[in-house]
């Protein structure tokens, strides 16, 4: 088949891109989604590290999927259910001890009096007040960003909407926000608390996965941003790997199957079509074309708008703005195949654990110093979790497959990701006696494996930094927020749309509504 | 019954301008100052051998043009004399110019990049339309959306009028330009290194952060709103080094019968429940009035002089909580003649009367910065260098010449300690071989200097940690959180005391915004006494 016709081509099948696909096929859309990779899901997805070793791609911790897409996919018929177990968080000192961050306040505040009466006592009225604040932003996340022209009084009343929902918290709760917000959490944390292990245990939770140091203003934001995102009333974070849950791509998969959603692996997209202002389809490598009045981009917009989108088709300050939008990755990735499981402090714990290496905020700091002139990180912090702890069919009986996340690794040529390996494997090494013999296979990725592998640009996990000049209403550039690109049909879904990054689902099921939305009016209009 | 209506602590400019309104306005008005001389941070110091130091703040433009009209401060003896152009100094001896003329500055950048003169008119265009955004609201105390007071609802609907009026993309540009780096706002524009290091160095000025970290951009923001004979964005000395603008306010505050008391220091306001009542001075002299205005930074006002149990304890925790971080230092050097930079070249001589920053990249500025995060002064500073002698012959004697040098990165207190004399002198000797690198041979010209880090701002001016805004330009210290959420409108928690220093929107530079906002605010609160 050289040629054919579909109302909706989505190019890219990460989870947003399948979210996308099955919401516009549950309304009678003939959907094909064109996936370059030989498998779908994206950097949702599992890969096999080591023969028998599964490891979650990319994304090893799991915030609540959106509960819009799991209610209009009826995902829980597959089993993704939007409410998951808060995670537990050891975090690992220097001198061989720890501290654990136990998702109830008061157990965590225990453990604390040991380093500190005055830091256990201030700690539960902390975590209630940074959770309210998370919980005000939520609105802010789940919506599509209005539009700053008030010609469109809807554009009005939405920001009206949005500005009550924080209000109706109340006068004080709304200036406190109001005053953190824009703080960095090193300056909110230092006001409050003594102890370094806590500190940076939250400073890692607030830069991790940004281009930012827990020195830089704003961190506050990129900390509710997690915390939004991860606790959704009555749903709480976990490791990607919930035993019992199923993975959010394999119950994609199905829903979209269920759907009558197309999935074609192994087709990469050449080019979208564009004539007279208006998508036509795509061109796939292999020359064959696919007819389409919209298409629906999971990619990335530096490469749908520079790479996919021919020059002609898009006016010069609209790609000037695309150009500018900072996607250098600053995050690595290590995964192990291990022959048993490491000797590291086990606390009990009803939900599923996660190792930090984040001593304090000057420790994080320093390794974003490094990152910040595109150098490779001495001693970086890191997040480690266990998936097969949760999930035993990760790894033949008795052996583990671990995760780490490494904050900094430079989009750099000249890192060398491999060195990143073997300094991750010495730091857990220094707390798990025997763990480097332990090790099966290592496999580490910087921000240019990340970006080859999983067709990011920049290898930047949210397609674009998280920050306040990146957010909300000129995400991912102003005035084209609302998942609609500067040429009819053409839509974005992914990452670098607005709430940004993280498997929740939210993008993808935004743009499709922005999708039937236009369809619903241009029908009425013809 | 009190001898005065108004008793204003501290005779920097706010102060001074606060005294002249309400001296103006016929409030029997007394200022009080520690120093044997007032100015504050705004003073010229004379040395021997007819040099006079500019001593703390030293360039001129963001001193508001209402200000100077209404209290005739040209009358009083101030001139602002603007300079023609600037320089930024790179590491191989290149330059990049600026000059008063815009046109004239385009050319200067196609020199070093075609692309950036393109892009330097848009960037112009797009600072100009945030800089009449925001000036109105200069002379305006801040509207408050947390109160929710009734008055000021007119006022959040007028503003944001205003803000719709700019147009959707100005709009975001807004949003953009109050929330970036000023290092990913002008790589939004500009590829030139000796460019973006001009641009930048105005964005870390006075300020504990480096170009990289968000909220940057509003500080250039802060920089670029003032004008000089209405030219938006130009600056200029004041003739006679900055102490003339403080002498000009002192002589429209005695125009109007106010007194101005120096060696005069307050260890104390005095209350009265909930109201304060007066002042105690060092001398042991008690002095009461219906009113007492501080312009000390809130530090100072509201946790060195004000009796501990008066305050309410959530906005005690606020001020505690108040960031006020020393980052910069001053060099200022007797000359027995003018300087050569080497980069400039010797048919452009009015490069040299405006700034001359050495300032060649962003990651320069950034390390810089990293300097001071881990406690030492950068070893490698952002220098702003003036000579205002070239243009006003008043502040050194034939033939020499007066230099004033801004630094930026210095901490208030060092890693290994509190500061010295001989480490006050590494740091000197750091400036000046930065200078003597651009500038060969001129060491050997020195006849005085005077080296002050944060230590020696916080022990003779009075600023808590040395830093010369009062309090750090973040968004959550700005606006209506300035200096703290709920208290913005030049008022605390206690009757009868106000605030009107930089700590009080729209902040610091020598603006005079604080002081006049402060002086409308207590004038309406005096009409509703009477009207009641």
């Amino acid at each position: 088949m050289t040629n054919s016709k579909r109302d909706a081509v989505v190019i890219g099948g990460g989870h947003n891109g399948l979210v996308a696909a099955t919401r516009m096929a549950r309304s009678g859309m003939h959907v094909v989604v064109l996936e370059a990779n030989e498998q779908a899901g994206g950097a949702a997805r599992g890969y096999e590290i080591h023969p028998g070793f599964h490891l979650p791609a990319l994304a090893h911790m799991l915030p609540a999927f959106d509960r819009r897409a799991v209610r209009e996919l009826k995902l829980g018929r597959y089993g993704l259910k939007s409410d998951i177990n808060e995670a537990t968080t050891v975090s690992l000192l220097p001198d061989g001890g720890n501290l654990t961050l136990h998702p109830d306040a008061d157990k965590t505040a225990a453990g604390l009096r040991a380093h500190s009466a005055s830091d256990a006592e201030a700690w539960p009225a902390f975590q209630q007040q940074l959770r309210a604040h998370a919980d005000a932003l939520r609105p802010l996340l789940a919506s599509e960003a209005p539009r700053l022209d008030f010609s469109d009084r809807r554009n009005l009343f939405a920001l009206g909407r949005l500005g009550w929902s924080i209000r109706r918290r109340g006068r004080q709760q709304m200036r406190d926000l109001l005053q953190v917000i824009t703080m960095s959490v090193a300056d909110l944390l230092e006001d409050r608390f003594e102890t370094d292990a806590i500190m940076g245990a939250l400073a890692l939770d607030a830069v991790l996965g940004t281009d930012h140091g827990p020195r830089s203003p704003h961190t506050v934001f990129t900390l509710l941003h997690r915390l939004a995102g991860q606790l959704a009333p009555g749903s709480r974070p976990a490791p990607a790997t919930g035993g019992t849950r199923r993975q959010p791509v394999e119950a994609l998969l199905e829903a979209a199957a269920a759907a009558g959603v197309e999935i074609r692996t192994g087709a990469a997209v050449k080019s979208i079509r564009v004539e007279a202002g208006a998508t036509r389809g795509v061109e796939l490598a292999d020359g064959s074309t696919i007819d389409s009045p919209v298409v629906v981009s999971n990619a990335d917009p530096v490469t749908t708008c520079t790479e996919l989108v021919d020059a002609d088709h898009l006016d010069a300050d609209f790609r000037r703005e695309v150009r500018a939008i900072r996607n250098k990755g600053t995050t690595g990735k290590v995964g192990f195949a291990l022959d048993r499981l490491p000797d590291l402090p086990q606390p009990a714990s009803g939900g599923p654990l996660r190792w930090v290496i984040a001593p304090s905020i000057g420790y994080v700091e320093r390794a974003f110093d490094h990152v910040k002139y595109g150098e490779a990180v001495p001693e970086p912090a890191l997040e480690i979790t266990i998936p097969s702890l949760d999930d035993p069919d990760r790894a033949p009986s008795g052996q583990h497959v671990m995760s780490v996340n490494v904050a900094y690794a430079p989009y750099s040529d000249s890192f060398d990701a491999d060195e990143m390996g073997k300094t991750v494997t010495a730091m857990i090494e220094r707390h798990a006696p025997g763990f480097a013999q332990t090790v099966l296979k290592r496999e580490a990725w910087g921000p240019r494996e990340i970006e080859a592998r999983f067709g990011m640009r920049g290898g930047h996990w949210h397609h674009g930094d998280i920050a306040l000049d990146q957010f909300f209403m000129v995400r991912p550039v102003p005035g084209f927020a609302q998942y609609r690109a500067p040429v009819e049909g053409l839509y974005l879904c992914g990452a670098g749309t607005h709430p940004g990054g993280g498997v929740t689902g939210t993008n993808g099921i935004n743009a499709a509504r922005a999708v039937l939305r236009d369809r619903r009016n241009g029908r009425r209009a013809a | 019954m009190s001898r005065y209506d108004a008793i204003i602590a501290g005779a920097g400019h706010n102060g001074l301008v606060t005294a002249a309104y309400l001296a103006r306005a016929g409030l029997k008005v007394l200022v009080l100052e520690r120093r044997s001389q007032i100015g504050g941070a705004a003073y010229s110091d004379e040395r021997e051998g007819g040099y006079t130091f500019t001593s703390c703040s030293y360039v001129c433009s963001l001193f508001r043009p209402e200000i100077i009209r209404d209290l005739q401060l040209a009358k009083h003896g101030l001139q602002i004399l603007p300079f023609e152009g600037a320089v930024n100094l790179g590491n191989n001896g290149d330059y990049l110019g600026t000059f008063s003329d815009h046109d004239r500055t385009r050319r200067e950048i196609a020199r070093h990049s075609p692309r950036d003169a393109e892009a330097y008119d848009i960037f112009a265009a797009d600072i100009l339309r945030q800089c009449r955004f925001i000036r109105p609201m200069l002379l305006e105390s801040p509207p408050d959306p947390t109160i929710g007071r009734l008055r000021d609802i007119p006022d959040l609907a007028r503003l944001g009028k205003r803000f719709a009026g700019m147009g959707e993309d100005a709009m975001y540009d807004t949003l953009r330009l109050w929330t970036a780096s000023v290092a990913a706002y002008l790589d939004r524009y500009f590829e030139s290194d000796l460019l973006k290091g001009a641009l930048a160095g105005t964005a870390i000025t006075g300020t504990a952060l480096g170009p990289y970290s968000p909220g940057t951009a509003y500080v250039l923001l802060h920089h670029f709103m003032g004008d000089v004979d209405g030219n938006i964005g130009a600056w200029g000395y004041a003739r006679g080094g900055m102490g003339s603008i403080s002498a000009a306010l002192a002589g429209a505050v005695r125009e109007h019968g106010g007194e101005i008391r120096t060696d005069a220091e307050i260890v104390e306001f005095l209350t009265s429940g909930d109201d304060v009542t007066g002042v105690a001075l060092a001398s042991g002299e008690e002095i009461h009035a219906r009113s007492v205005i501080s312009s000390l930074d809130p530090k100072r006002t509201w946790l060195k002089l004000m009796p501990k149990d008066k305050l309410p304890q959530r906005f005690r925790q606020d001020i505690e909580h108040y960031r006020i971080r020393g980052s910069s230092g001053k060099v200022n050097i007797a000359l027995d003649r003018a300087p050569n930079f080497e980069a400039i070249p010797n048919d452009l001589p009015e490069l040299n009367q405006g700034t001359i920053t050495i300032s060649p990249n962003m990651e320069y500025l950034e390390h810089a910065y990293d300097d001071w995060k881990s406690g030492t002064w950068s070893r490698k500073p952002w220098l702003d260098i003036s000579i205002p002698s070239l243009i006003d012959p008043t502040v050194a004697p034939e033939d020499g010449h007066m230099m004033t040098v801004f630094v930026q990165y210095v901490p208030p207190k060092l890693a290994d300690g509190e500061w010295t004399p001989e480490k006050r002198d590494a740091f000197g000797e750091t400036v000046l071989s930065g200078i003597e690198d651009h500038a060969p041979g001129f060491r050997d010209s020195i006849v005085d200097l005077e080296v002050r880090t944060p230590h020696e701002l916080e022990q003779e001016v009075g600023l808590t940690e040395g830093n010369i805004f009062h309090g750090e330009l973040t968004l959550d210290q700005l606006f209506f959180n300035r200096p703290v959420p709920g208290y913005a409108q030049y008022r605390g928690p206690l009757g009868g005391l106000y605030m009107c220093g930089s700590s009080t929107h729209p902040g610091g530079g020598v603006m005079g915004a604080p002081g006049y906002n402060a002086a409308q605010e207590i004038l309406s609160d005096l009409r509703k006494k009477v009207a009641a």
